[in-house]
């Protein structure tokens, strides 16, 4: 029986960056539990600073569930996807060379091994989201003052806004798909 | 509806995605009574201005996020713009009229910010000139009572955006 491999890249740069030829990024992968997360980001954020429209600070995240066949990487994103193509496998490495934006493309790789699928399966859940803290700098009648998200009341940090997000969805057999 | 009880049960995909489609479902009845064509731009636009708000918290003292004190903005090239306040304001009063309070208010206490200033007067017309910063632009006004700002801030808001549409049917003419 044949076995479909599909791969889907992602352009995530610009969640970070307005210059890719400027911007060194970092990113840190963690793997926690029952759900994979890379996030992402500038190496020197500057907070409130846009360039060709994008923001200069703030951190993007990719994450996933870790279930069965989950795996993950960073690698430059020709790298990742050579690995894929002539190995059938997805990358497990973890690239540590921070480095710009457009210097090899970073990629932030989760992917899913389906195996041998002969019936649509669960839903894939992925993850992709930009967070700034603080949101914005806003003049009151009392003071200058950074205010942040809403939403950041609601969990005790990012990473389990994300969790959150992420966990019911994918243990939830009445997953609507409409 | 204070700013606190603004339910955020979106603690997982599901919901998100039930609470999501049920918008859009609502949306599209309304639209439906309307015109039988008029959901797909709704659709479109209620995506886009949902995308320029953001909800914001102010910090206590202590560094602790502080949902009482909640404020949101409208955020494109301007920063809440009042033509863009004044041109969404329908849709904020079919969604969520609390929404619309929570944009206007900034613009209120900009105002009694600067009211006592003297001279020519005038409402603000944003709340800053870079989408991610707020410029201390100085205004001119008087000092405001809270009523006169808001219909000083409706009849400007309207006048630009009067203005603005009938440039835009000048281009596409």
């Amino acid at each position: 029986m044949a076995t479909l491999r599909i791969h889907l890249p992602l352009h995530l740069t610009e969640l970070i960056s307005g210059d890719t030829s400027k911007d060194v990024m970092t990113w840190k992968t963690t793997s926690k539990g029952d759900f994979v997360y890379h996030e992402f980001g500038l190496q020197t954020p500057q907070q409130f600073v846009e360039s060709n429209f994008r923001i200069e600070y703030g951190l993007g995240y990719h994450a996933t569930a870790l279930k069965d066949g989950v795996s993950f990487a960073t690698c430059a994103s020709y790298t990742c996807r050579k690995t894929f193509e002539t190995t059938g496998a997805p990358p497990t490495t973890q690239d540590v060379n921070f480095r710009l934006v457009d210097d090899g493309f970073p990629a932030m790789a989760l992917s899913y091994d389906l195996k041998s699928v002969t019936q649509s399966t669960e839903p894939l859940v992925f993850i992709l989201g930009q967070s700034r803290d603080p949101l914005i700098q806003y003049q009151s009648p009392t003071s200058l003052e950074d205010r942040s998200a809403f939403f950041l009341t609601q969990f005790a940090n990012i990473e389990d806004a994300v969790r959150s997000f992420l966990i019911r969805a994918t243990n939830n057999d009445d997953y609507d798909r409409s | 509806m204070t700013p606190a009880q603004i339910s955020f049960s979106l603690q997982d995909y599901n919901n998100a995605l039930a609470t999501a489609n049920n918008f859009d479902s609502t949306l599209k009845a309304s639209a439906a009574a309307v015109n039988a064509n008029y959901y797909p731009i709704l659709a479109l636009a209620a995506r886009q201005v949902f995308a320029r708000v953001e909800i914001t918290v102010g910090k206590r003292a202590d560094g602790s996020l502080n949902p009482d004190d909640t404020l949101a903005f409208l955020r494109a090239d301007r920063t809440s713009a009042i033509e863009e306040l004044y041109a969404s304001a329908p849709f904020w009063l079919y969604v969520n009229p609390e929404l619309l309070r929570l944009m206007l208010q900034p613009i209120v206490n900009e105002h009694k910010r600067i009211g006592t200033t003297a001279a020519s007067g005038g409402t603000v017309l944003d709340l800053g000139g870079l989408s991610f910063f707020f410029l201390l632009a100085v205004r001119r006004t008087y000092h405001w009572q809270e009523p006169l700002i808001l219909a000083s801030l409706v009849i400007r808001g309207a006048t630009i955006c009067l203005s603005k549409v009938i440039h835009l049917a000048t281009i596409f003419a």
